[in-house]
């Protein structure tokens, strides 16, 4: 039986130029148009007596609208818009990895010896193959960097088969001799939130959504969060407001990441452990598990913006005038 | 070392599948998304909704409104049927009353017209009575005349006759004038 296939990075299909397509970019995009046509269907005959559709879609998207704004307090109907957009395009993507056909469908790529391909495994391949004809210091320093690096891995990579079993034939890669494991698969399609570059870059925006609204609503009052020099322990208050603001990219790159990248490795697993029925649970728990990623995004992005938005205003209101006037504007 | 040091960051992000262009793609994507979406979906739809709330809304008041105008109608109503009802008892007892006293006042009368009557035919038969008496009384001097002249032609003249009997007749009147009365 064919080992379960699993990587950590999206797999480049081709490229434009340098620009590598990858199959969780193609996936975006199918995901984009389906947003694109339902929200052209839904919105483009919007009537004051609503037929069945719109119902359905008044129930839907109203009701997020409706929920996140309550969420958001008195400024919410600014925010709810993005915040129901991340809501949206998250949870499609989440449940469009779940489609029959996502991470099955795709082709068989021979093996290259270039750096473009992105998957953990293809590289211990370079790092090594680079051995044979580099520079013999680099050579020596990956390679046991390589080997402390695979020690440390060692849970990860038992269930990666063909890692393991690269390391034991270690030997083979040294001969370039790669005939164990052949052809590689390569998914056509990878559910968009499953790749860190989507999730970061929602982090990224969450972020600057954050800011501005932040600055927009509660006025220049906003950048005394992070600037505040009416005493040493305010200032360092403000560099660790703005570290803890940084690192929200972070947190919310990776906890949307990690939990679709497992729940695919899980179903993938199981999947390859017994294909009939045994995935069926996991499915369930995986569409619920996309559905609550997709809520815990939105309502923590409505939570800190709403704290942003909060605290520029008791800022304002605490101190000084001109910083009140100026957000009343 | 640097060299090494790059290598391996670059490495990292490369198994993680962190390509700043692929993120950078990633962001525009979504922005698209929230644009597009906003212009064609959220906008049309959202200002569809809060219109309907507020229709809603205003409905709403107004039923309530004219619920209420309807219970103070209503009040009015049976305000104003008890006060014409209470009126109406009024008129009717006055008229009754007036009745009374036109029936009182109309029998009066009555009473009156036959007491009048009645005066005035007693009147009408005391005059006949009086010229019925005083054709007798010519008739009865007539009589005696004539009696007399049969009687009494030997013993008195002729106008002898007639002053004694004239004289006898007025004393005839006055006595019976007196017994009349």
């Amino acid at each position: 039986m064919a080992q379960p296939h699993i990587s950590v990075a999206a797999e480049t299909i081709t490229t434009i130029g340098s620009f590598p397509i990858t199959n969780s970019l193609i996936s975006t995009w199918v995901v984009m148009t389906f947003l694109f046509i339902f929200g052209w269907f839904a919105g483009k005959n919007v009537k004051k007596r609503p037929d069945r559709f719109q119902v359905f879609v008044e129930l839907v998207v109203g009701g997020m609208y409706d929920f996140f704004r309550k969420l958001g307090g008195k400024h919410g109907d600014k925010f709810a818009p993005l915040i129901i957009t991340f809501f949206f395009f998250i949870v499609i993507s989440n449940w469009f990895g779940l489609l029959p056909g996502v991470g099955t469908i795709g082709f068989f790529e021979k093996q290259k010896d270039d750096h473009t391909s992105n998957s953990l495994f293809f590289h211990k391949v370079v790092a090594g193959d680079n051995t044979s004809h580099d520079n013999v210091n680099l050579l020596d320093k990956t390679h046991t960097e390589i080997g402390n690096e695979s020690e440390a891995t060692d849970a990860y990579e038992s269930f990666i088969g063909e890692a393991g079993e690269q390391k034991q034939d270690g030997k083979d890669k040294h001969t370039g001799k790669d005939s164990h494991h052949g052809p590689k698969f390569v998914p056509l399609f990878r559910g968009p939130t499953a790749d860190l570059n989507t999730t970061l870059g929602l982090g990224i925006i969450a972020f600057f959504a954050i800011q501005y609204f932040g600055l927009s609503i509660a006025g220049v009052s906003y950048i005394k969060r992070f600037l505040d020099f009416r005493s040493p322990i305010y200032l360092f208050v403000g560099i660790l407001e703005a570290v803890s603001d940084l690192s929200k990219i972070l947190s919310f790159g990776f906890r949307l990441f990690g939990n679709i990248f497992a729940g695919e490795v899980l179903l993938a697993i199981m999947a390859f452990l017994f294909a009939f029925l045994l995935p069926i649970p996991f499915y369930g728990l995986e569409i619920f598990v996309g559905l609550v990623q997709g809520l815990v995004f939105a309502m923590l992005t409505t939570v800190f913006t709403t704290i942003a938005v909060a605290h520029g205003e008791h800022m304002s209101g605490h101190h000084g005038d001109h910083a009140h006037e100026g957000h009343h504007s | 070392m640097d060299a090494i040091k790059y290598f391996k960051e670059v490495k990292y992000m490369k198994e993680l599948g962190i390509e700043p262009v692929l993120l950078l793609a990633q962001i525009i994507n979504f922005a698209i998304i929230f644009f597009v979406l906003k212009k064609f979906l959220y906008k049309p739809l959202f200002s569809v909704i809060n219109k309907r709330k507020r229709e809603i809304e205003e409905g709403l008041t107004m039923a309530r409104k004219i619920q209420e105008d309807e219970e103070k109608a209503k009040e009015k109503q049976e305000k104003l049927i008890a006060e014409a009802k209470k009126e109406a008892r009024a008129i009717v007892e006055e008229a009754k009353k007036q009745a009374e006293q036109q029936k009182k006042q109309m029998l009066a009368d009555a009473q009156k017209e036959v007491a009048s009557m009645m005066e005035k035919a007693k009147a009408q038969a005391e005059a006949k009575l009086k010229a019925v008496e005083e054709e007798m009384r010519k008739q009865l001097v007539d009589l005696a005349a004539l009696m007399a002249e049969k009687v009494l032609p030997d013993v008195l003249s002729d106008a002898d006759h007639r002053k004694l009997i004239a004289s006898q007749l007025k004393d005839l009147e006055k006595t019976m004038k007196k017994s009349v009365n």
